[in-house]
């Protein structure tokens, strides 16, 4: 995981992306207990965007550092890592609001609990609804706070369901 | 009678305390450093590739799609 923060600095460093940030079950695992994960996620925004093939120059930029594609991931140490460019306002503001963490002595940017869980609201699957509870169950975002960004990004229905489902309300 | 109802519930406790032991023991994994967690998870990475490795996985799978 060393290896994928260097790799990402690098790449924002020489410009083939602006930014980036973890997120998923990796970020999550920032604040709650370890959870199973097969692969890591990480949000981009590519330099030049305007291309079709938006991936292509990050592809090459990780093939001269040693790194291929696997499926449709690049393996970076042992971890498969899907490159996703932001896709939808909330993906871009968690990356903006990202947080510069460290992990074990290198920078890493990291997405917010508060966007993870927002991210998962509007995916909606068994296991984003877990990853929801899991981080309020930590502490590290509160319900409030997740009914407001929810609400910011037209998703109050969304939450107001998964309060209902989950904690009665 | 009694005392058998009450070595069950004895053992109901037991196994309550211990269910309760193993939530605050994941719970408290949470306070593990971040590369802890993540190097945990790799290791769980790898026994999941393992298992769907495994014949025994392939052929349920297999039965599964055919039903």
């Amino acid at each position: 995981m060393k290896e994928l923060a260097q790799l990402l600095n690098d790449m924002r460093e020489v410009g083939v992306i602006s930014d980036y940030a973890l997120f998923g079950a990796m970020a999550q695992m920032r604040y709650t207990e370890p959870v199973a994960t097969l692969d890591a996620d990480v949000l981009i925004v590519v330099s030049g965007a305007e291309r079709l093939d938006v991936l292509t120059p990050l592809y090459e930029f990780c093939a001269t550092r040693g790194f291929y594609p696997e499926g449709e991931a690049i393996a970076v140490g042992s971890w498969p890592v899907q490159f996703i460019p932001v896709f939808n306002p909330i993906t871009q503001e968690a990356l903006e609001k990202a947080e510069t963490a460290d992990f074990e002595g290198v920078p890493f940017r990291v997405v917010r609990a508060a966007h993870l869980a927002v991210i998962a609201l509007s995916v909606g699957r068994a296991k984003d609804f877990a990853r929801i509870l899991a981080l309020l169950e930590s502490g590290s975002v509160s319900r409030q706070e997740v009914a407001d960004l929810a609400a910011t990004h037209g998703l109050a229905n969304e939450w107001r369901r998964f309060e209902g489902r989950f904690f009665g309300g | 009678m009694n005392g058998d109802d009450s070595r069950g519930g004895s053992l109901v406790g037991e196994e309550q305390r211990r269910f309760e032991r193993q939530a605050d023991w994941q719970k408290s994994l949470r306070t593990l450093p971040w590369p802890e967690k993540i190097r945990m998870a790799e290791k769980v990475k790898e026994s999941i590739k393992q298992l769907r490795a495994a014949p025994s996985h392939k052929e349920n799978r297999e039965s599964s799609a055919e039903e």
